[in-house]
């Protein structure tokens, strides 16, 4: 029964072996078992995509040869939409069977055509001892074995690359499957949930054929159903559940026919569900010291920085590309941080991945490309950028550095300049940094000795009232002199006699300075003066005839009235008549001021 | 003449020590700074910048009542000072207490602005001169014959009357917002107010250093303070440094 698959397996092996020679290069390959038990007999099969050279087979020992070579010969010819291919293949098959335990190679063995030497791979064969089976029962094994359904003849196992971990440390998870009976498929997989894990499946090809493997000392089939990924997201000890699927057992039914043996006899396919154990896994904390840089990646990292050019117009784009290459969960990595000055304009990076998923870890590079337009010219530097991550093997955090780059951003064209706005310098707002109290006065200002308040004091109310009190003083002294000056012909009439006297003074003193002329002008104006006074009547009224009415009426007699008219003839022909002389004068003098007293005295 | 002398003499040793007080500011000596003016505001030496170096160096050793004590006298001699206001602002940040203030009323907050603009003496003097010139305007309207001059003096006593009065009123105010020390600051980190003037009165508030109250009444050892909200209460005298 297990030769009939094995040759299966050589038929089909064959055949995807002619489809690849068409390629026309010589290839000379081998099949052959990994794991034999001692005297199991087995098939080493070197296939060649080329006739017509020479195939030399290496020594066997210690294995013991049964038969060999056997030559095939295959070709086949197809015509798919008009293409040719040919392929040829020519088989060698050797029959061998163990002898004793442990581990043997084989040397390759060699193809020469056209003095050329092909060699195949070495062959690495181990041999393990099977006291349950005997070496020389595979043709005639009791029949009833296959039938047996004891649990360790098919099962699935959970296997995990590591099971001590760091939090985000990768975690290969294999199901495999090992089987001693014969199988004809898989139906009904459940994988468990991986509570806890970040699962990512890896590409896993579909389980066609089964390797044979020692697992304990026994020889199984196995084959890999499925290969995980798992990051863990969480810290302790996780149980990861078992995996569950159904296998489809090929069970004979029916008799074994006597002449053809097992070849003719029907067989039942029979699901049987089977389990493996269930995992466990200690998922350890990061320290805690994370340096304030960390991007969360747990592995090993490289960092590079590549800035596109160190010389750009002002507003123009510089391009900016931090690459993060190495293993670890990649898909997670933070951008870095980058620390510029205001005046470049920083625009959200745009990130690329190239991540590939394998058995050892996610290995990849992600790139972050960032576009830096500088808003000013001058000189700009960006910053060496940190990057931290934590290394599994050393376990510590790692801190990785980019170099510092420089640019220099020019003013923009004189184009350029025609387009923005005229004067056109931008302008921004001022950046405040930090809040503080402002200095203190260096300048001491008005410093004096606190002094009292006067509002206080008593004399200062009493300041107030002194001015009004003076106030009311003068307001009354002069309410006073007011009343007396009511009447304004009184007070002329009081003082004519006074005016007059003045007059009469100056008249005397231009008579002793011989000035006759200005003497009797003074004793005329004196006169009318006081007499208009006097009497009560503008200047401008004043007649001979309206005086001596008025005189009269205030009671003046005659002869004084008749003398005033003397007085005046005379010093009005003396005006004229300058020749008088100064007795004249002076009895003229002294006939006003008799005049003067006369009428002072008459009226009051 | 001895006088004038020896005012002279005490304004330059207070310069003096006033510019010691700067260099040590400067040298971030802030204690010895401080202990220097406070010795020159303490012989009676008044002026706003003395009153804000004093808060600024407290406001360095992190005692932020007395800084706010500091700046509010520098405020009261100088309201329009822009940098006393700015200071006094941060330094307000930083106390615990915070109250729904009850604005005062526009013209009231005129009133006693315009009245620290000058000190209470000068208003005073303001108010009696212009006192006497009103006066001589009235007697101007009283005795001049001529028209122009009579309304000219009429109105000119009118307005002068009202200046003189509000001067006056200007310089009493000043008293009473300066000099009356009827406002305070919290200086205990934490003291609670009570309902009565003892310690067992009920526990109205919880009131924390740097805050500033109005004093409205005095019974013994205890303050009644009102709060900004309006809230009323009594208090320890020695847990409150006046204005």
């Amino acid at each position: 029964m297990r030769k009939l698959l094995i040759y299966q397996l050589i038929i089909i092996s064959l055949q995807l072996l002619s489809i690849a020679a068409s390629a026309q290069d010589v290839a000379v390959k081998v099949q052959y078992p990994s794991v034999v038990t001692t005297g199991q007999q087995f098939s080493v099969t070197w296939s060649v995509n080329s006739g017509g050279g020479e195939f030399a087979a290496p020594s066997f020992s210690p294995f013991y040869k049964l038969i060999g070579p056997q030559t095939s010969y295959s070709s086949s010819t197809q015509i798919i939409n008009g293409r040719l291919t040919q392929s040829t293949s020519y088989t060698y098959i050797y029959y061998l069977q163990a002898v004793s335990e442990g581990k043997f190679s084989i040397p390759p063995a060699t193809f020469t055509l056209k003095n050329k030497t092909y060699l195949s791979d070495s062959l690495y064969i181990e041999v393990v001892s099977d006291g349950s089976r005997q070496s020389s029962s595979s043709t005639n094994r009791p029949s009833g074995q296959e039938v047996e359904s004891g649990g360790k003849d098919i099962f699935v196992n959970l296997l995990l690359s590591r099971k001590d971990v760091y939090l985000g440390e990768p975690i290969t998870a294999t199901v495999k499957l090992y089987t001693r009976i014969n199988i004809s498929g898989l139906n009904e997989i459940k994988f468990p949930q991986f509570n806890g894990f970040l699962k990512t499946d890896l590409n896993t090809p579909p389980l066609t054929s089964l390797n044979q493997e020692n697992f304990n000392g026994t020889i199984y089939g196995s084959g890999v159903v499925q290969q995980f990924l798992l990051y863990p997201q969480k810290t302790g000890e996780i149980i990861i559940d078992p995996v569950q699927l159904t296998v489809l057992i090929q069970q004979k039914s029916g008799q074994s026919d006597p002449f053809f043996g097992d070849f003719f006899s029907t067989y039942q396919t029979i699901p049987r569900m089977i389990a493996s154990q269930s995992a466990k896994v200690n998922v350890n904390p990061l320290p805690g010291n994370q340096p304030p840089d960390y991007s969360g990646i747990v592995g090993k990292l490289d960092l590079k920085a590549v800035m596109n050019k160190d010389t750009v117009n002002v507003n123009d784009a510089i391009n900016f590309k931090v690459i993060i290459s190495g293993s670890g969960n990649l898909k997670v990595a933070a951008a870095p941080s980058l620390k510029l000055s205001p005046d470049i304009e920083v625009y959200d990076p745009r990130s690329t991945e190239d991540i590939k998923n394998g058995i050892n870890g996610t290995t990849g590079t992600k790139s972050f490309e960032y576009l830096l337009i500088p808003r000013h010219y001058g000189d700009f530097t960006i910053p060496s950028i940190t990057y931290s991550y934590f290394n599994t093997e050393s376990g510590k955090y790692e801190q990785l550095r980019t170099q510092e780059f420089r640019f220099y951003a020019k003013k923009g064209s004189d184009q350029s300049s025609d387009i923005t706005v005229y004067g056109g310098v931008s302008r921004e707002d001022v950046k405040y940094l930090g809040k503080d109290i402002r200095f203190i006065k260096t300048d001491p200002g008005f410093i004096s000795v606190s002094e009292e308040l006067t509002i206080e004091k008593r004399y200062y109310y009493s300041l107030f009232l002194l001015a009004a009190f003076i106030f009311f003083a003068v307001l009354f002294l002069r309410r006073e002199h007011v009343k007396r000056n009511a009447d304004i012909s009184r007070v002329r009439n009081r003082k004519a006699g006074k005016v007059a006297v003045k007059r009469l003074r100056e008249a005397s003193q231009c008579l002793k300075n011989n000035q006759l002329d200005r003497f009797y002008e003074e004793i005329l104006k004196a006169l009318w003066g006081y007499l208009s006074d006097k009497l009560n009547i503008p200047v401008s009224d004043m007649t001979r005839t309206r005086i001596t009415s008025a005189l009269t009426e205030k009671g003046i007699d005659e002869s004084a009235i008749g003398k005033l008219n003397e007085i005046l003839d005379k010093c009005e022909y003396a005006r004229f008549a300058p020749s008088s002389s100064g007795s004249e004068a002076a009895s003229l003098y002294n006939g006003a001021s008799q005049f003067i007293k006369t009428v002072e005295n008459s009226i009051a | 003449m001895i006088l004038i002398v020896s005012v002279a003499k005490a304004q330059v040793s207070g310069n003096e020590n006033y510019s010691q007080g700067v260099e040590l500011y400067s040298a971030a000596k802030y204690q010895e700074a401080a202990d220097i003016w406070i010795e020159l505001y303490n012989k009676g030496y008044r002026s706003a910048s003395l009153n804000y170096n004093i808060a600024n160096a407290y406001f360095k050793l992190q005692n932020i009542p007395a800084a706010i004590l500091y700046y509010e006298r520098a405020y009261l001699l100088d309201p329009t000072d822009e940098d006393i206001n700015y200071n006094l602002q941060i330094a307000r940040t930083m106390i615990v207490d915070r109250f729904q203030e009850i604005p005062e009323l526009f013209f009231v907050n005129w009133y006693n602005q315009i009245s620290l603009l000058l000190s209470s003496n000068t208003w005073a003097f303001l108010s009696i001169i212009s006192f006497i010139v009103c006066l001589v305007s009235v007697s101007l309207y009283i005795y001049s014959t001529r028209y122009l001059y009579k309304v000219i003096g009429f109105w000119f006593a009118v307005s002068l009357l009202v200046v003189s009065s509000s001067t006056l009123a200007f310089s009493l105010r000043n008293r009473y917002l300066v000099h009356d020390n009827h406002e305070a600051i919290v200086f205990s980190p934490v003291v609670s107010g009570k309902s009565s003037p003892d310690a067992s009165g009920t526990d109205l508030f919880v009131l924390h250093e740097g805050t500033k109250v109005a004093i409205e009444d005095e019974v013994g050892e205890w303050y009644e303070i009102r709060l900004s909200d309006g809230n009323k209460g009594w208090i320890p005298s020695n847990r409150v440094d006046r204005i």
